[in-house]
C-alpha cells in the first residue's frame, strides 16, 4: 500500500485556481496565446508554455485559429489568452540524470488572462500549475499546465 | 622533481575537468551559422517551442540536410522536418570517457607516488635500489594506474555533456556562459575564471 501511495505520488500532475470564471467562450472565432515570466531566466520556459498551449488548443478547441505571439506578433484575433509564469522549479534532463529523484519535481504555475480584443475585456482569470513526476523534467511541467490550461478554455467554449 | 610532478598531475586533472567549456564555440543563431557546424549524420537533439519530449532532452536524430531555414532529421527511421522559427535549441551531446580516463589515470598514479610511498621507491630505484622495491614500484604503479584508468571511464562514460550548436535568437541572452581554465606554473597554481553575459 506504501509502494502504491508512492508510486501515485510520484506522478505528473496538475491543478487550477479559478479566480474569475469566464463567460462562454464560442463567439471568439480566433485566438493568440501569449506566454511572459516574471520569473528571472524562464524565457524558454514561456515559449514554450505559449507554443504549447496553442498547439493543444489547435488540436482540441474548435477556434478557426490559433496563433502564438511570437510567430505574428501583430496578428488580429478576438481573444488573447495571456499567460505569465510566476513560479519556475527547473528540473533539466542533465540534473534528473545526475541526481535522480533527488532532483526533485518540477514546477511552473502561470497566471492566465483571457481578454476579448476588441473591448479589453477580461473575460477570465485563473492559474495553471503544472508537476512533473519524480523523474519528468521541466518540459513535462510545462505540458501539463498547459494541457490544464486548454482544458479551461475548451469547457469554457463548450458550457 | 616532486614538485614537478605535481604541477604534472595538478595540471592534468585541472585541464580535464575545467578546461573544456572554455573551448566550447558560440552557439549559432541561425540555420545559415549552424550550416558549418553539423556534419552529415551527426546525431544531434532538437528543442522546439513546442514541448515535444516531456524528457527535456529534445527531439534525437540523424542530420539529413541543413537547407534555407529548415533541418531535416532522420527521427526513428522517419525523415522530419523542423522550421528554424520553430526550434529553440539544437544540440549535440557527448560523454566524458577519455576525460574521465586521463583523470582516474593521474589520480591513481597520485595516490600510489604520495599515499602509498610510490615516491620513495622510486628514489630508490633510481639509486639503484634493490629489485624486489623496484618491482613492487612497477606492480604499485600499474595496479593504481590501471584502477584509476578504469573508474575514471566509467565515471566519465556516465557524465554527459550538452554543447550547444544552435541558440534561437530571442533566447541568446538567457543563457549565462561561465568558464574556468587552470593556471599552472612553477610560481603560480590557480584557476582563471570567465563569465559571459
Amino acid at each position: 500500500m506504501c509502494v502504491a501511495a508512492s508510486l501515485t505520488g510520484c506522478g505528473s500532475s496538475a491543478r487550477i485556481h479559478i479566480a474569475a470564471p469566464a463567460t462562454r467562450l464560442s463567439e471568439f472565432k480566433t485566438a493568440l496565446v501569449q506566454g511572459s515570466s516574471d520569473v528571472e531566466g524562464a524565457t524558454k520556459e514561456a515559449i514554450q508554455l505559449e507554443a504549447t498551449v496553442a498547439m493543444i488548443a489547435r488540436e482540441i478547441v474548435p477556434f478557426q485559429q490559433v496563433l502564438t505571439k511570437r510567430n505574428v506578433p501583430d496578428a488580429r484575433v478576438d481573444l488573447r489568452v495571456e499567460a505569465r509564469i510566476v513560479l519556475l522549479k527547473k528540473v533539466t534532463a542533465e540534473s534528473r540524470a545526475a541526481r535522480g529523484m533527488l532532483a526533485g519535481r518540477a514546477r511552473v504555475a502561470a497566471d492566465v488572462v483571457l481578454i476579448e480584443v476588441t473591448t479589453g475585456a477580461v473575460v477570465g482569470r485563473f492559474t495553471v500549475e503544472g508537476q512533473s513526476s519524480g523523474v519528468g523534467t521541466t518540459e513535462q511541467a510545462i505540458r501539463r499546465a498547459s494541457e490544464q490550461l486548454v482544458a479551461f478554455v475548451l469547457a469554457r467554449f463548450n458550457g | 622533481m616532486r614538485a614537478a610532478a605535481a604541477d604534472l598531475i595538478l595540471a592534468i586533472v585541472l585541464t580535464a575537468t575545467v578546461a573544456a567549456p572554455a573551448a566550447a564555440q558560440t552557439a549559432a543563431s541561425s540555420f545559415a551559422d549552424l550550416r558549418n557546424r553539423l556534419e552529415a549524420d551527426q546525431t544531434v537533439y532538437v528543442q522546439t517551442a513546442e514541448v515535444a519530449d516531456e524528457g527535456g532532452r529534445g527531439i534525437k536524430g540523424k542530420m539529413l540536410e541543413l537547407s534555407g531555414s529548415t533541418l531535416r532529421l532522420l527521427v526513428d527511421g522517419q525523415g522530419r522536418e523542423f522550421s528554424e522559427r520553430d526550434v529553440l535549441v539544437v544540440s549535440a551531446r557527448h560523454t566524458s570517457t577519455g576525460k574521465g580516463a586521463l583523470i582516474g589515470l593521474a589520480v591513481g598514479m597520485g595516490l600510489d607516488l604520495w599515499l602509498l610511498h610510490g615516491w620513495a621507491l622510486a628514489q630508490e630505484c633510481g639509486r639503484g635500489g634493490d629489485a624486489e622495491s623496484c618491482g613492487w614500484l612497477k606492480l604499485g604503479l600499474m595496479f593504481m594506474a590501471g584502477s584509476g584508468l578504469m573508474v575514471g571511464a566509467d565515471i566519465g562514460h556516465s557524465l554527459e555533456h550538452e554543447q550547444v550548436l544552435f541558440l534561437a535568437p530571442d533566447l541568446r541572452g538567457s543563457r549565462t556562459f561561465f568558464a574556468m581554465t587552470p593556471l599552472v606554473s612553477s610560481r603560480r597554481r590557480g584557476l582563471a575564471a570567465t563569465l559571459r553575459f
